[in-house]
């Protein structure tokens, strides 16, 4: 067989080294082929394109599609799966054909359910293996899940992952992080899979009961779920420094998919062009914005026919570039830094957008600072947005240092970002622990002062 | 053309002549045991085709449970 087909380096050389002519060609195939399959079997398509008064059959170029077809929302899948729980108007395949089922925590709201079919369950899958194999993950390697399991969508696509490409599953659901280190302990597994913020707790529980966490043998990390190595150097060097590992990171949502696996260069995660389609609009209007800039990320899902997701607001903040190939050779679409913030969680300050992981990078560049920090965004008395960053200490650091490290911290922060935010340090241990998504951004202002799309 | 897109074209032929031959034998399974295997491998294919970049369809289609068929 040719090495084009075989693949070296890459799980699908063809896919992933695809020209961009080519890649757009094959998008609008499979867009066309969407609106009219989502138009068909879906209720909640077939109503909303008729009221906007369009037919697939009118949409026949991509400029079509960016200009007449509607964004859709999670709101408005909610909408309609209240209709006629559990999916309503939602689900556009037969009931019965539903596999797994799954639902977000609704910490924010009512819970978003998420189901597939047997085959979206390997499309879905077959997102991580692309990553996996990138860099240079192989079916021989052995995969330690920190993951509890249950309805979140998680980590459970990445076993999905593990299977398509093949490799040893070691699952830590149930156990206590104490558990998990005498797992690993005895298995040696070589990935761990696990969320950052996670990862580093793992490793402090590992170093309080005497196990040094470069002793476990394991060679990667490979997370998701919340910014990463990607997007923060320091947690990078964090993880890798800990562990002794190389730790990459992969760009999924629960009801889209594990849209963007891991980039071997660690500068970003590429979206996977053989499922996805996506397009960075200004959170604010809804306009398309420029390569380099950063926007929502505007996705189309060719992988989620269960529940379709055509031109969905995922909400995340994205820096895009797709015209030039990338070191590692993907022509895939990159997100640089991968996803930078939420559009929900972005503060206004004096005209300047601050956004999560520019706040949490310069924070952790200043020694003494640990990786547990709360950013909270509020309305100041002048009725301007103003945000409080709460930062666990070092335990290193002694308590009567906490004023000077907030006033380096703070001074970092408005050097770089231009901008005054409010720090305060509190001892170790004063912040809250998370097994999956870390919360770390708290908005407290009312609805109406977000960011209009947000809201 | 060259000789690596000659192995496609092959390739994509084979794959194609092998789902004929699977739907060919699902039909004629009698064993829910059965039809779910070989429908099974048919989605392989399919998604075979999706990694050359060949389908045209993003899903096989069967006859769902309510028509009589057994989930894909």
């Amino acid at each position: 067989m040719s090495r084009a087909i075989q693949g070296n380096g890459y799980w699908n050389e063809y896919w992933e080294t695809l020209q961009r002519k080519r890649l757009e060609e094959i998008h609008l195939k499979r867009i066309r082929w969407l609106l009219k399959y989502a138009y068909e079997n879906s209720k909640l398509y077939h109503r909303k394109y008729h009221e906007k008064g369009i037919k697939p059959e009118d949409i026949r170029t991509m400029d079509d599609f960016v200009r007449k077809v509607p964004f859709t929302t999670k709101d408005e899948i909610l909408a309609a799966q209240s209709e006629a729980p559990p999916f309503g108007g939602a689900i556009a395949c037969d009931y019965d054909d539903v596999l797994h089922i799954f639902q977000t925590s609704g910490t924010t709201g009512t819970p978003l359910r998420i189901p597939f079919t047997y085959y979206d369950t390997v499309k879905y899958g077959e997102d991580w293996a692309y990553g996996f194999w990138a860099v240079g993950i192989r079916p021989s390697d052995s995969f330690y899940f920190a993951f509890g399991w249950g309805m979140f969508t998680g980590f459970w696509s990445c076993y999905w992952g593990v299977k398509r490409m093949g490799g040893k599953v070691i699952s830590g659901g149930g156990a206590s992080t104490e558990d998990r280190i005498k797992h690993m302990q005895v298995y040696k597994p070589t990935v761990l899979v696990a969320t950052p913020t996670y990862a580093i707790h793992l490793a402090e529980t590992a170093k309080r009961m005497g196990v040094d966490p470069k002793s476990l043998g394991l060679k990667y990390f490979y997370g998701a779920g919340e910014p990463g190595p990607t997007a923060l150097p320091k947690l990078r060097e964090e993880l890798e420094n800990t562990y002794g590992i190389k730790a990459y990171e992969l760009y999924g949502l629960g009801e889209v998919g594990a849209i963007a696996p891991a980039c071997p260069t660690q500068k970003g995660t590429h979206l996977n062009e053989s499922n996805y389609h996506c397009m960075v609009a200004d959170p604010e209007n809804g306009d398309l914005v420029a390569e380099g800039e950063r926007g929502e990320n505007i996705v189309t899902s060719f992988a989620q026919l269960t529940q379709p997701v055509i031109k969905y607001k995922t909400k995340d903040i994205v820096e895009w570039h797709y015209s030039e190939t990338c070191e590692c050779g993907r022509t895939w679409i990159l997100y640089k830094g991968t996803v930078l913030g939420r559009v929900d969680y972005v503060a206004k300050i004096r005209g300047v957008n601050v956004y999560q992981t520019a706040v949490e990078n310069l924070v952790r560049s200043v020694p003494g600072s640990s990786p547990y920090l709360e950013m909270h965004i509020d309305l100041d008395e002048r009725s301007m947005d103003h945000m409080l960053v709460r930062v666990e200490a070092d335990p290193s650091v002694p308590k009567e240092s906490y004023k000077d490290l907030e006033q380096r911290v703070a001074e970092e922060l408005r050097a770089n970002l231009g901008v005054r935010i409010n720090v305060e340090f509190v001892p170790p241990g004063s912040l809250p622990r998370y097994e999956l998504k870390a919360k770390k951004m708290f908005d407290h202002r009312p609805r109406e002062r977000r960011i209009p799309m947000a809201r | 053309m060259s000789g690596l897109s000659s192995t496609r074209e092959e390739l994509t032929q084979l794959i194609k002549k092998a789902r004929q031959l699977v739907v060919e034998a699902i039909v004629r399974a009698e064993y829910p045991a059965l039809q779910k295997a070989l429908k099974d491998a048919d989605t392989m294919l399919h998604w075979s085709l999706w990694q050359l970049g060949e389908v045209e369809d993003l899903n096989p289609r069967y006859p769902s449970k309510a028509e009589g068929g057994s989930s894909t």
